[in-house]
């Protein structure tokens, strides 16, 4: 298929990479030099890649977990904004096939929100790609964010109308001893769809979808295992509610306030299941570049036995409606 | 959630006069009523309070109302025209009557291609009739005949989809697949067969490249065509490219077939057809008094999908496909 839009396609710069990261990802990707060196590329390795495969638009946010992972807030705030800087100057250059999500300093939901109206407002992000939970001030002290400090950072989300992507990070191992000398239980193995659909949750069960039914969040990997158990999640609770905030069905809110797309889950049994239980209009494309390879996202896609409507709207469609894009150049053709 | 059922069958007096019983049909109707648990003759005569009462009991909120199979396809226009019109009329009282629990598709005389377009306009110029329902071939003449088209040039100019609805196989395909087993020619089978090769016809003719905004729908989650459209199109295509045709076979089935959930209660088929057409392009429907209210209500409530797409199918694809109005 052509004109496919992508929306969970990474990028570093420099302060991004802390020289521990670095390390573990050394250890754990034989191909993590060649990774490292298409994180850090924009102006090289994307667009001829995209071109071969019929990517028409990438929508960039940072890996996982920079912005999230530096517990001071004003360092976290210096990063995030160069961070946005560089893929604003970037897409100022390639208006029409690239586009970016704001990365936020969540260790200050006040600089957040700074930080988010001027990516929105000025430099015309489509959202915010936020890497899961926030380590501030210690390392040690972990804010998801269900917390109360974000009620108006998702009020001012909700406002601007306009997604958040809560793309995976790994949990501290400190709190999760199951996963202690089982390395490869780590990151997108496993570890990172544990964390981020019991993030999801805890988003749902707080009662904040009650609170601001407009707000989109999208979940990557087709919905990071949410689709398969959601109802049995809302059948057990039914039994026992233990006091949710929450006023509907979570798979109400799944269905009402999540995205999925496909990045890095390019599997057609687990995708049918999604489409059974959120529909071809919340699903959408996406590769999980540069982890992922982009010509086997696309093939398993292109290939894909679905009707060609619903194709173009995962495709193509539901990001343009979602992002707004009809206005650019994008939609024109 | 609203539900707008959309092949939901009455009869007249005049059908009931015309359409000749036999021993096949008389077993059929027997048995199977006493399986579903109301009286099928009975209850597609009344298009009225009886009817509601079943509608209401099930929370069926709207009828797309159509005459029954095999309707003034049976006949020839000298019993045809006078039928079509009776029951048209039939079906626009009682729309008029509760015009918010009920809607309707225009049985058309086929046997005079002329007067089944005029008719067609009729309907849905003057009474509002959301399209027209066949049923099957003429007295043994296909749709695909050219005599037939100018019907189609009518209802992609009004804007309006034909239902084509079974009917028994073609007489010549009774005798040689089905004598001796008459009891498989019905809706069992054979309706599904006839109706699937009926709308092959249409395709390879070519109606769809002279009247590409025409949109067919076809009951019982597409009449086996979602299931088999790769392998029709894989050991077709070459052949339909000699006959002329613009597109692959497979391109029409994506671009003109509409298919609903009458009678076809199986989740393994709706997955498939949800797959190979999308959930936009599939729209409720019950086939009363064939099957209870209850089972397709049950089916629609029930079957594995997203509520967005349940929404769809129940009422949004019919409001939108059919123009209905929305309250």
């Amino acid at each position: 298929m052509e004109g496919k839009i992508a929306l969970e396609e990474h990028f570093a710069i420099p302060e991004t990479i802390n020289p521990a990261h670095d390390a573990r990802y050394a250890s754990w990707f034989p191909a993590w030099p060649d990774i490292k060196r298409r994180l850090l590329d924009l102006e090289q390795m994307r667009l001829p890649e995209m071109d071969k495969h019929g990517i028409e638009l990438v929508i960039l946010g940072l890996h996982n977990p920079a912005v999230q992972g530096i517990p001071d807030a004003k360092q976290a705030a210096d990063v995030a904004r160069k961070a946005n800087d560089t893929v604003a100057d970037f897409v100022a250059k390639h208006a029409g096939r690239f586009a970016g999500f704001a990365s936020l300093p969540m260790q200050d939901p006040d600089l957040a929100i700074l930080e988010l109206t001027r990516c929105i407002k000025d430099l015309g992000f489509k959202g915010t790609m936020v890497n899961g939970f926030s380590q501030i001030g210690d390392p040690t002290n972990v804010v998801y964010l269900d917390d109360a400090r974000y009620e108006p950072f998702w009020a001012k989300l909700e406002e601007l109308d306009y997604p958040l992507y809560l793309h995976p990070r790994d949990p501290l191992l400190s709190r999760e001893p199951i996963l202690e000398g089982h390395p490869w239980l780590w990151g997108s193995a496993w570890a990172f769809g544990v964390e981020t659909a019991t993030h999801a949750l805890r988003l749902m069960a707080s009662g904040l979808f009650d609170r601001h039914p407009k707000l989109n969040v999208i979940l990557g990997h087709l919905g990071e295992g949410l689709p398969f158990m959601i109802w049995r999640v809302d059948h057990r609770i039914k039994e026992t509610p233990r006091s949710i905030p929450a006023k509907r069905r979570m798979a109400e809110y799944l269905g009402d306030n999540f995205y999925l797309t496909v990045s890095g889950n390019f599997r057609t049994p687990s995708f049918v299941d999604a489409m059974m239980e959120v529909g071809s209009d919340r699903i959408m494309f996406s590769v999980d570049y540069p982890f992922e390879k982009t010509v086997e996202a696309c093939t398993w896609f292109d290939e894909l036995h679905i009707s060609d409507r619903d194709k173009r709207k995962i495709g193509r469609e539901n990001a343009i409606s979602l992002f707004k894009l009809a206005k650019t150049k994008t939609a024109s053709r | 959630m609203k539900t707008i059922a959309i092949e939901e069958h009455f009869i007249t007096p005049m059908y009931r006069e015309k359409v000749s019983a036999n021993e096949f049909r008389n077993f059929y109707l027997t048995s199977r009523s006493k399986q579903i648990g109301h009286d099928i003759v009975e209850q597609n005569a009344d298009i009225g309070a009886d009817r509601l009462r079943y509608m209401d009991a099930a929370g069926v909120d709207v009828q797309v109302l159509s005459f029954g199979s095999p309707g003034p396809q049976a006949f020839g226009a000298d019993i045809a025209v006078p039928m079509a019109r009776d029951a048209n009329d039939r079906a626009y009282d009682t729309v008029r009557a509760h015009p918010t629990r009920f809607a309707a598709f225009a049985a058309l005389p086929t046997a005079d291609p002329n007067e089944s377009a005029k008719e067609l306009d009729r309907c849905v110029a003057k009474l509002g009739f959301k399209g027209a329902m066949i049923h099957g071939h003429t007295q043994g003449s296909f749709l695909d005949e050219k005599k037939y088209w100018v019907i189609f040039e009518a209802a992609q100019a009004l804007d309006v989809p034909i239902y084509l609805h079974p009917t028994l196989p073609h007489p010549d395909a009774v005798k040689a697949y089905f004598q001796g087993y008459e009891d498989i020619a019905r809706a069992g089978w054979g309706f599904a067969v006839d109706t699937s090769c009926h709308f092959l016809r249409i395709v390879f003719a070519g109606v769809f490249d002279a009247y590409p905004k025409l949109k067919f729908i076809l009951g019982h989650l597409g009449e086996g065509l979602p299931f088999a459209m790769h392998r029709l199109n894989d050991h077709t295509w070459p052949a339909a490219a000699r006959r002329g045709l613009k597109k692959t076979p497979l391109q029409y089935l994506k671009d003109n077939l509409l298919v609903t959930t009458s009678g076809n209660w199986f989740e393994p088929a709706f997955l498939c057809t949800l797959l190979a057409l999308g959930a936009d392009n599939i729209l409720f429907a019950i086939d009363w008094p064939y099957e209870p209210n209850t089972a397709g209500i049950e089916f629609l409530k029930n079957i594995s999908i997203s509520d967005t797409d349940r929404e769809k199918i129940a009422h949004k694809n019919a409001e939108r496909i059919l123009r209905m109005e929305t309250p």
